[in-house]
């Protein structure tokens, strides 16, 4: 099993630490350490570095976590806690299986077994401070207000802001539809995308979708628009490969879509009025005389064509499984499922027709409505699709008691907008190739197969 | 540039499986007897799922249910009031319908309870011809289930709706019963009114208000004798842009413009008996509202009482 371990700009996000109060302790995905396995661990030589790098974005004072963990006697009156929700891979809340599909993955918030290892035996051996000349200098954090994918991308280019709104205290979901111009000017290609809602309103903002339109003359807009990026409660945003163009066209506005749940959900949620809420959409954009050779776009799956038929009885459970194919090859950028308090798990599968072969690319058996990551596959691991292959999507439903987002296990629940309802589908950003571009990536693959065979003395 | 097709997929489908689960046991997640987990459903005999779509704290202190159903049979499904459709406690039964509509059809009426009762549940139980029993409960307390009176982010509130100049006004699921019972002959037309009025505030600068947003009046056959048709057609004073045949909005749908007026319909009865017909007067055209929005939308009903 390859882990990457991310850099902690890379875990600089929009992080919502929710789900210490919002999710069920799950069954721990590999057994590690106890104090016997390792040898002395101190906060200072061995855990401290893993906090910083991986807890303190979001466990610090102006942060979403709901304590800070900033110092050792912080983290030490924690231990316990830190112990049960990194063993099962709660914390950080990044659930993406580790044993199943692809592996490599960029801005990966999980942390190595390792890493959860040092951690389990520092808490088992008493949580030592150990030597302080031990600990490693103060993390330089990003503003808690800050983009996140700045670190990686620097300063973004253009930032297009919602209007105003006071989201109360508690009540009916809302969906706020403004326009806003993006200022843009010529067609672009976007290099990243990041949304995000006013600090504490990002547990009561279900999604903010965006949609590039063009004003007419009379002030009113053509058609319905191309989709500029999908956002859901947690997600950290997109970075688009290189080579290829998502299309921000020239004199567009930005429709916006936002889906408010008044209350919010998990420890982030505010349950007080937010007056003035604004969600920002910040577009990195990548240089005039940019050259790409094909398009990528963010679409919706569904797995059936309105998501007709998603009914899910009481106390019950409940499997959506769609399929689609391509009549040409693509490759699979990210992939993000989506649903609502009764969503489980996930997984995308490849179905290839012409040897009755399934491959599992992606697997979420933890999922949570508080964290939509779109999952952005490393370049080189990124699936390549040939044409007629068919994706799968699948989703798990709970509408059971065993179920603890469930609001109410006795009610059906089908298909609809609000929280309380269902949505079955799967955000994939997909690179949309040729057979030659297609044989092409394949190729190069091969290639850097067998020199990593050679290297490795295969 | 290279050409972007793609091609969707042909068959989807769900699977539901069977759960052990813990507190009370719904018979509905059972499936119908003898049925095995991967054996596709009969496209007939489909059952009415009830809704609870959510619960209001009225300013009065009281609560009220939204209920809604969702029939997966392609006909109309006729349930009688009685042991085969019924509210509990028996004081709060007798505002369901017993005309399912196909589809999904959400806040169709509502029940007021008083603050006292707010800890109770408010069983809604269908039992099927099949032997199925489905059934949801009113029940407060889930955030997620809470409907409110707060205008919409765009202005969108519940137009209001009354039957007569000078008479209460309705709003939202609840609504509002006509004081008057119409009485009709089968076979012979009776002109059915409705006065709907949008209340919402909307930024007057925003292009999608500068034609106003169109009330959608919708009448419907809610309860009646099982077999008894209603047949609406238009009125003369309903006006309806030319278009192609399919887009012609169906005779039971008339469209309030500027915001207020009145709506008229002809409902003819196919069969005598004590009718309850429902009208909904909705503004889903608004950017900030829509069905499954569970706003903005208000009922009102009329007794019809209709001899030989």
């Amino acid at each position: 099993m390859k882990l990457q371990r991310t850099p902690w700009v890379g875990v600089a996000t929009v992080a919502l630490v929710a789900t210490f109060a919002f999710q069920s302790t799950v069954h721990a995905q590999a057994s590690f350490a106890s104090a016997g396995d390792v040898a002395e661990v101190t906060y200072a030589k061995d855990v401290a570095a893993i906090i910083q790098q991986n807890c303190q974005v979001c466990h610090r004072q102006g942060g979403i976590g709901p304590m800070e963990l900033m110092s050792y006697e912080d983290v030490r009156m924690y231990a316990p806690l830190i112990r049960d929700k990194v063993s099962n891979r709660i914390m950080p809340p990044y659930s993406y299986d580790n044993d199943i599909g692809i592996q490599e993955l960029q801005e990966d918030w999980r942390l190595s077994d390792e890493d959860i290892n040092m951690v389990v035996a520092w808490v088992d051996q008493g949580s030592p401070l150990g030597d302080p000349a031990d600990m490693p200098p103060p993390a330089d954090l990003i503003d808690t207000d800050g983009w996140s994918l700045s670190p990686t991308l620097g300063p973004p280019d253009i930032v297009i802001p919602s209007e105003p709104i006071d989201v109360p205290a508690a009540g009916l979901d809302m969906w706020h539809r403004p326009y806003a111009p993006t200022g843009v000017t010529e067609e672009r290609c976007i290099k990243g995308l990041q949304v995000k809602p006013a600090g504490n309103a990002k547990g009561v903002v279900h999604h903010a979708n965006s949609t590039f339109q063009v004003m007419k003359e009379d002030g009113s807009f053509e058609g319905t628009g191309d989709r500029a990026t999908e956002y859901a409660m947690g997600k950290l945003g997109e970075i688009i490969p290189d080579g290829v163009c998502r299309f921000i066209p020239a004199d567009t506005w930005v429709r916006w879509d936002i889906h408010m749940y008044p209350g919010g959900l998990g420890s982030a949620a505010a349950d007080v009025v937010i007056p003035d809420n604004v969600v920002e959409l910040a577009i990195w954009l990548h240089p005039e005389d940019y050259e790409y050779e094909y398009k990528q776009d963010l679409v919706s799956y569904n797995f059936m064509e309105g998501q007709r038929d998603l009914l899910i009885p009481p106390n019950a459970k409940f499997v959506t499984q769609g399929f689609r194919s391509f009549d040409h090859p693509v490759r699979i950028d990210s992939f993000q499922p989506h649903g609502h308090l009764r969503l489980r798990a996930a997984a995308l599968e490849i179905f290839y027709p012409e040897t009755g072969q399934n491959e599992v690319i992606s697997m979420v058996s933890n999922w949570s409505a508080v964290w939509h990551h779109s999952h952005l596959y490393e370049p080189d691991a990124a699936p390549l699709v040939p044409t007629g292959a068919v994706l799968v999507f699948k989703q798990w439903f709970d509408n059971t008691s065993a179920n603890p987002n469930n609001p109410d296990p006795d009610q059906y629940v089908d298909y609809g907008q609000r929280t309380a309802d269902e949505m079955s589908h799967f955000w994939l950003a997909v690179t949309h190739l040729d057979e030659d571009g297609y044989q092409r990536l394949v190729e190069e693959r091969e290639k850097k197969a067998e020199e990593a065979g050679l290297a490795a003395g295969g | 540039m290279m050409k972007v097709w793609m091609r969707v997929g042909g068959v989807a489908f769900a699977l539901l499986i069977l759960s052990p689960t813990a507190g009370p046991r719904a018979i509905e997640a059972q499936g119908p007897a003898g049925r095995l987990p991967l054996q596709p459903g009969s496209t007939e005999d489909q059952i009415v799922a009830p809704f609870m779509e959510g619960w209001y704290a009225n300013e009065d202190g009281t609560y009220s249910f939204s209920f809604g159903y969702l029939n997966l049979n392609q006909d109309v499904v006729e349930i009688p009031l009685g042991e085969n459709n019924f509210i509990e406690p028996v004081e709060f039964d007798g505002m369901q319908p017993t005309t399912f509509h196909p589809g999904r059809n959400r806040g169709v009426f509502a029940i007021t309870i008083p603050n006292a009762l707010g800890e109770q549940d408010f069983w809604w139980t269908l039992r099927h011809a099949n032997g199925q029993i489905t059934r949801v409960p009113g029940r407060i307390g889930a955030i997620a289930y809470q409907l409110d009176w707060i205008p919409r982010p765009h202005g969108s509130v519940p137009p209001r709706v009354s039957f007569d100049a000078d008479g209460d006004e309705g709003r939202g699921p609840p609504g509002i019963v006509a004081e008057r019972t119409v009485t009709a002959s089968v076979g012979s037309p009776v002109t059915l009114s409705v006065n709907a009025r949008d209340i919402s505030e909307r930024d007057p600068d925003d292009f999608r208000f500068w034609e106003g947003i169109p009330i959608n009046v919708v009448w419907s056959k809610h309860q009646g004798p099982v077999g008894g048709e209603v047949e609406f057609t238009r009125h003369e004073s309903t006006t309806v842009q030319e278009s192609d045949d399919d887009d012609a909005p169906a005779p039971n749908t008339i469209q309030v413009s500027e915001g207020a007026g009145m709506a008229h319909v002809y409902a003819t009865f196919s069969a005598s008996g004590e009718y309850l017909l429902r009208v909904q007067a909705d503004i889903f055209n608004a950017p900030d509202s829509g069905t499954q929005d569970q706003c903005c939308w208000t009922n009102g009903y009329v007794r019809v009482t209709v001899g030989p």
